[in-house]
């Protein structure tokens, strides 16, 4: 039988992208949309399939929740659901952050190796 | 560029498309994304840049999302049947495509469905036997076992009419192994296929890996007891040729 593997898995970027946004504070979706674009640049654009899939499967996790409807006072006057991180939310992220630390040190050390 | 009638077109058919989702999944998220692809065209249209390739992106992008959410809401049992389903149906796609080049093959309708029975039925089988392993070299013993079997069944009693490497209906080995083997042929490799499977399956049941053995011999079982009963209903259907049980027989 295969052995239980106790190490996180890693997390995909989408949803990596929607936690590092809403890390810095509450969003709704089309916000959520524009801030990855904008943090990656242009280079990750994700459609609002790949976004609420991403979101359900992070609510069901545990790592956001949503908070109440209320207007965005810069788009108009529908009201919009926003989405904020949650403490375990917070606590994968850190966790993605530390292997990626790990992986970049490896590399660097290889990379160094070869020069 | 994007027009007010475009932006009310896509947004009515976009949410004909939200509709396609899992009940829950759409009550909770399909105002939002309803919203979200609101705020995206009107996007695009104070941009002033063309609707159509967009919406065709975010319609194809959404389909998928459509299509892992009503995977993922699926329950296992139906997931399995699904896959199978649909791995029946390429492995069926050899056989059409062969009998396209291959001269007097002529299975027909019925002959194809019954054939996509036994595929399916027999990936089934796969399924379940297999389930709960988690060696790859199990599960293709496994597998080996099955398509013996099943070879046997439609080589020898397939639409095409149980021919045999002559042409002949071949004398089925059912009982108990014994008779002529006659010329080496498709039907003779795949019931040594089952034999050894179901033999290897028992010699290693017998010393250690109790696993292998629950698994490789309903597996070969099943090849086992299709191959019999595909030779009872061959022996009721034509007659034994006597040279096939060798010569001293008279």
């Amino acid at each position: 039988m295969a052995k239980k593997n106790t190490v996180p898995a890693p997390l995909t970027p989408a949803v990596l992208h929607i936690l590092l946004v809403l890390a810095t504070g509450e969003r709704h979706g089309y916000g959520i949309m524009k801030q990855v674009e904008a943090d990656s640049q242009g280079t990750v654009k994700m459609g609002p399939g790949t976004l609420y899939g991403s979101m359900g499967r992070m609510t069901q996790a545990g790592l956001v929740r949503e908070s109440a409807k209320r207007v965005d006072p810069e788009m108009d006057d529908e009201r919009r659901i926003y989405y904020e991180l949650t403490n375990a939310g917070r606590a994968a992220l850190q966790g993605e952050l530390q292997r990626y630390r790990g992986v970049v040190a490896v590399a660097e050390g290889r990379l160094a190796y070869g020069d | 560029m994007a027009t007010d009638v475009a932006v009310q077109r896509y947004r009515k058919w976009y949410a004909m498309l939200l509709r396609l989702y899992p009940r829950p999944f759409r009550e909770r998220f399909g105002e939002g994304m309803a919203q979200t692809f609101h705020d995206l065209c009107r996007e695009r249209r104070g941009a002033r840049r063309g609707l159509f390739g967009f919406a065709l992106w975010i319609f194809c992008e959404t389909l998928v999302g459509i299509v892992q959410e009503n995977t993922t809401h699926m329950p296992q049992l139906g997931k399995t049947v699904l896959r199978v389903a649909l791995g029946a149906l390429a492995v069926l796609m050899a056989p059409l495509a062969a009998s396209q080049f291959v001269e007097d093959w002529h299975w027909g309708m019925r002959g194809f469905a019954a054939v996509y029975a036994v595929f399916f039925a027999t990936g089934m089988v796969f399924a379940l036997l297999t389930r709960k392993m988690g060696s790859w070299y199990y599960k293709a013993v496994v597998g080996v076992a099955l398509v013996a079997g099943v070879s046997l069944g439609v080589v020898e009693h397939g639409p095409g009419g149980g021919l045999g490497t002559s042409g002949a209906p071949v004398v089925p080995q059912c009982a108990g192994g014994g008779g002529d083997w006659g010329k080496p042929g498709p039907a003779e490799g795949g019931w040594a296929g089952v034999d050894v499977v179901r033999d290897g399956g028992d010699a290693r049941a017998d010393r250690r890996d109790a696993a292998f053995g629950r698994a490789a011999l309903p597996g070969a079982e099943y090849g086992h007891w299709a191959w019999c009963v595909h030779g009872v209903v061959h022996c009721l259907r034509f007659p034994v040729p006597a040279r096939r049980f060798g010569s001293g027989v008279r």
